[in-house]
């Protein structure tokens, strides 16, 4: 459109737009820029346009902004900065999962702790009354395995992992040491001997 | 860019970013739409960007997001009512009337709903918002001389709306 226009225009307006577009683009050439002024001092019809395309600029940054929402830029507090902060305050203490693994570990130790004491083989217990050091010795490394399956547990973040700890990796670690586990009798067992 | 610049920066930006969708897209729920998507994908892309570059990286996600929804939906783009009111209330005054700003932003306001969207955007953000050449370039994805016939193009043609409201000579 605007070459158009431009090449209807007598030569010398033609060249003279065309300068006043590019000077409102960044400087032009002074030859360009004299030019230009000598023709404007000449010409009513390109002065004028020199003229609105000013009162255009004019306009164009004197648009009054229109105001964010505030209900709006709550919202995106919310879903940023305040998110974060919520979830930083919770993720050291992670409460659910904590109370989920030291449940793990506790009754993964009672287990341990009652299967030994019912269970243990009479060979294994030199006098009655005392521990043999070294099953004291093997009880502690089970119970360390179960609190150090149960931290890995913590650090991954799993919940499987803590299925693992109170299911399949502890008791083939309990039977590798001869304990046994206190005998479990289904309902079904239960009232069929009463 | 931390948590904190990110806060300064949507306190700088928010009212700008949200008018220029206004003035893209016309409508004033999208704006609002538009401008909470773009301060949001500021808050996930922060660690990618620099404070210095936050306005000219804001303002070319809000054009985008404009021309996205432009696109999915169908937007007639014709002048807001309420900006006709004022431009018919001008009229009614006659040529007596006084050329002040108000006059001028009001007259321009309704001279850039004849532009596409994206012609727009682009002489908003060199005009409105200063940014240049090589970002709006970026921003709107076109090479310097089609953006510049765009530019001239654009001027051109507001500068005879304003001739035809009688705000310019």
């Amino acid at each position: 459109m605007r070459d158009d226009v431009l090449s209807i225009l007598p030569g010398e307006c033609a060249v003279s737009r065309e300068t006043l577009h590019d000077l409102l683009d960044g400087p032009v050439e002074a030859g360009r820029r004299t030019s230009l002024e000598a023709h404007l001092a000449t010409c009513d019809e390109c002065r004028e346009v020199d003229d609105g395309l000013e009162a255009v600029r004019a306009g164009l940054r004197s648009l009054p902004e229109t105001p964010f929402p505030a209900v709006a830029l709550r919202q995106v507090w919310d879903r940023t900065v305040n998110a974060e902060r919520e979830r930083a305050s919770a993720a050291p203490w992670r409460p659910r999962f904590v109370a989920a693994a030291a449940l793990a570990a506790s009754v993964a130790l009672v287990a341990l702790i009652i299967s030994w004491s019912r269970g243990l083989p009479p060979a294994a217990v030199p006098a009655p009354g005392r521990l043999h050091a070294e099953q004291i010795e093997q009880v502690g490394r089970e119970a360390r395995q179960v609190l150090e399956v149960t931290a890995a547990a913590l650090k991954r973040s799993e919940h499987a992992a803590i299925e693992r700890v109170l299911g399949g990796e502890v008791s083939p670690a309990i039977r590798k040491i001869g304990i046994q586990w206190p005998e479990t009798r289904s309902p079904a067992d239960r009232r069929s001997k009463t | 860019m931390d948590r904190e610049e990110f806060e300064l920066a949507v306190l700088r930006h928010k009212d700008r970013v949200h008018s220029h969708a206004v003035w893209v897209l016309q409508g004033r729920e999208d704006s609002r739409d538009v401008a909470q998507e773009a301060l949001l994908r500021l808050w996930v892309h922060r660690s990618q960007l620099r404070p210095d570059t936050v306005g000219s990286w804001l303002l070319k996600t809000t054009h985008n997001l404009c021309i996205d929804r432009l696109r999915r939906k169908t937007v007639r783009h014709e002048v807001d009512p309420e900006r006709l009111e004022l431009l018919e209330d001008e009229d009614a005054r006659g040529p007596e009337r006084s050329l002040d700003n108000a006059d001028l932003g009001k007259a321009i306001a309704v001279a850039l709903a004849t532009l596409s969207p994206r012609d727009r955007s682009v002489v908003l953000m060199r005009e409105h918002h200063g940014m240049s050449y090589d970002e709006i370039a970026d921003a709107v994805g076109l090479p310097l001389g089609t953006l510049k016939s765009i530019l001239h193009r654009s001027r051109e043609r507001l500068r005879r709306a304003l001739v035809t409201a009688g705000v310019a000579p």
